[in-house]
């Protein structure tokens, strides 16, 4: 794996003049875009002013349905003028930041792995995550983007950004979308051979209620069965439910454990992993959105790039922190 | 009717809930370990399989490790002999795993037999079944403490007492177990 210092010389020589171009580039965009919010703002002014002058007019020559034609076909002209100054602002500000992502993300990612393929639009499709069988229940909307696919020595690996949303009933009756995961989800060949399904999740009950977690964890049975593992930090960290108790621990040997565990440490955030049908599937919990362009203010700061360079090497990381490469379970 | 009668009744199918609760639990642990048991049994069996394999790719390339090709192979069937109790199963199955560790380790002094893509296939079949006796065994070790749990533990001991439920042994990891996995590591650098 590369390693920061790696990086840091890799973005002054190679990425900088490209850094650079996307900067000019972006003063340009922001010009842009704050021209096109003025002009929203004076449009919104403009309507409420005009909607003043309407009622008035209307007032004053009561019952002229030309007049009252006149002003409802022109607010309409009016708010289709603003929607459309709207959109366009939008697309230029998506523009700039695929542009961006395809020079500027894509090398980084290159810079990692020349065999990976970046696509900044594409995302691990519904179906994927939905077999991963971390998340059963009804997923009301799904989107993502930064997907990355490639094969790192004898391991396929494909990931990218994702946010999942429920809906769900808040105190005033109305419905609201409620993000359940966000972040990066890992799709892996897994090293060894298996059928069924082993889920292991963040284990949030017993960091708060200690030996009682057990009895509440075993009562969440669409996961499957509760699977109580011998080593102690694994459980501290992760709770395992699986259909088959023999094969989670072939799949959880002891040296995985401690792999898995280790791997969390270093994140230090929530992680979801499922094995299902020889693939390891692994959700890394992040807030908010990743491998974005910050147009307003300083296009690629330092921290920016560290902050690129440590989710890519983490998320890249997983094969060798779990010896995904290590070929001797009769798996080739 | 009398509310003491009715008291009693309560008390009485309470008692009889908990007692019948208590049974089938204890009955459950006790076929799990079982299950889990009958499943080391095929793993072990499996690998009775593959050991003739592993002798007949072997043998034409080592030819200073005859003794240990024979000693594997008279352990296997005196494995495979069904008259065994639990205990001498356990005991030759050691063998037989201190013997295929000598054969991983002999191997490396073959370079022809280790790039040989027969025997690599046949390495690894073994490696996975190795890896899920262990798993199968850390699974019956854990349903055992589980079932040993409810034969000790007040209630539920008082029943397993009535049934004749006796405490069951763990499996242990002798020191060999504990080399074999280094020996894997080194197999692979």
């Amino acid at each position: 794996m590369k390693t920061y210092e790696e990086f840091k010389t890799f973005c002054n020589t190679s990425l900088n003049n490209e850094l650079n171009n996307q900067s000019d580039l972006r003063s340009k965009v922001v010009k842009k875009l704050i021209f096109f919010r003025a002009l929203i703002t004076l449009q919104v002014i403009g309507i409420l002013a005009l909607m003043g002058v309407f009622e008035l007019l209307i007032n004053i020559i009561e019952d002229n349905w030309f007049y009252t034609v006149v002003s409802v076909i022109s607010l309409i002209l009016y708010v289709v003028l603003i929607v459309f100054v709207y959109k366009h602002q939008r697309k230029i500000r998506n523009e700039f930041t695929y542009n961006f992502k395809l020079r500027i993300i894509k090398s980084i990612i290159e810079f990692f792995d020349k065999s990976l393929n970046y696509q900044p639009n594409n995302y691990i499709p519904f179906d994927q995550f939905e077999k991963s069988g971390l998340f059963p229940r009804r997923i009301d909307k799904y989107y993502g983007d930064d997907y990355v696919e490639g094969k790192l020595d004898k391991t396929n690996i494909k990931f990218s950004e994702i946010h999942v949303f429920v809906e769900e009933n808040s105190s005033d009756n109305k419905k609201t979308l409620v993000e359940i995961f966000g972040g990066i989800f890992f799709i892996a060949d897994f090293n060894k051979n298996f059928n069924g399904k082993t889920i292991v999740l963040p284990d949030k009950a017993e960091r708060t209620l200690g030996k009682f977690a057990n009895f509440f964890q075993s009562l969440m049975k669409q996961y499957g069965e509760l699977v109580k593992l011998e080593d102690i930090e694994f459980e501290k960290e992760f709770m395992v439910y699986s259909n088959d108790q023999i094969e989670s621990r072939f799949i959880l040997s002891t040296s995985i454990m401690d792999r898995l565990t280790n791997f969390k440490r270093k994140v230090k955030k929530d992680i979801y992993i499922s094995f299902v049908d020889n693939h390891i599937y692994l959700g890394i919990h992040y807030k908010g959105r990743l491998f974005e362009p910050k147009i307003f203010g300083k296009l690629v700061s330092e921290e920016t790039l560290r902050v690129y360079y440590e989710q890519l090497e983490l998320t890249l990381s997983i094969v060798d922190e779990l010896n995904l490469n290590l070929r001797i379970w009769g798996k080739e | 009717m009398d509310t003491t009668l009715i008291i009693i009744l309560v008390v009485a199918a309470i008692v009889l809930i908990t007692i019948i609760s208590i049974y089938n639990s204890l009955i459950n642990k006790r076929n799990q370990v079982d299950n889990i048991f009958a499943t080391i049994d095929v793993l072990l069996k499996k690998r009775y399989d593959l050991i003739p394999n592993l002798v007949s790719a072997v043998q034409e390339y080592m030819k200073h490790e005859q003794g240990t090709l024979t000693k594997i192979t008279e352990l296997r069937s005196r494995a495979m002999d069904t008259n065994l109790n639990s205990d001498e199963k356990v005991a030759l199955n050691n063998q037989i795993s201190q013997a295929l560790n000598g054969i991983k380790v002999a191997v490396e002094n073959y370079p022809e037999l280790k790039a040989n893509q027969n025997f690599i296939h046949l390495q690894g079949s073994i490696n996975e079944v190795e890896e899920q006796i262990s798993a199968a065994r850390r699974a019956f070790n854990a349903t055992v403490t589980d079932y040993n749990n409810s034969v000790q533990m007040f209630p539920s001991n008082i029943m397993a007492g009535i049934m004749g439920f006796k405490v069951k042994q763990l499996f242990q990891i002798d020191e060999t177990e504990r080399k074999n996995v280094d020996v894997k590591k080194l197999f692979n650098s």
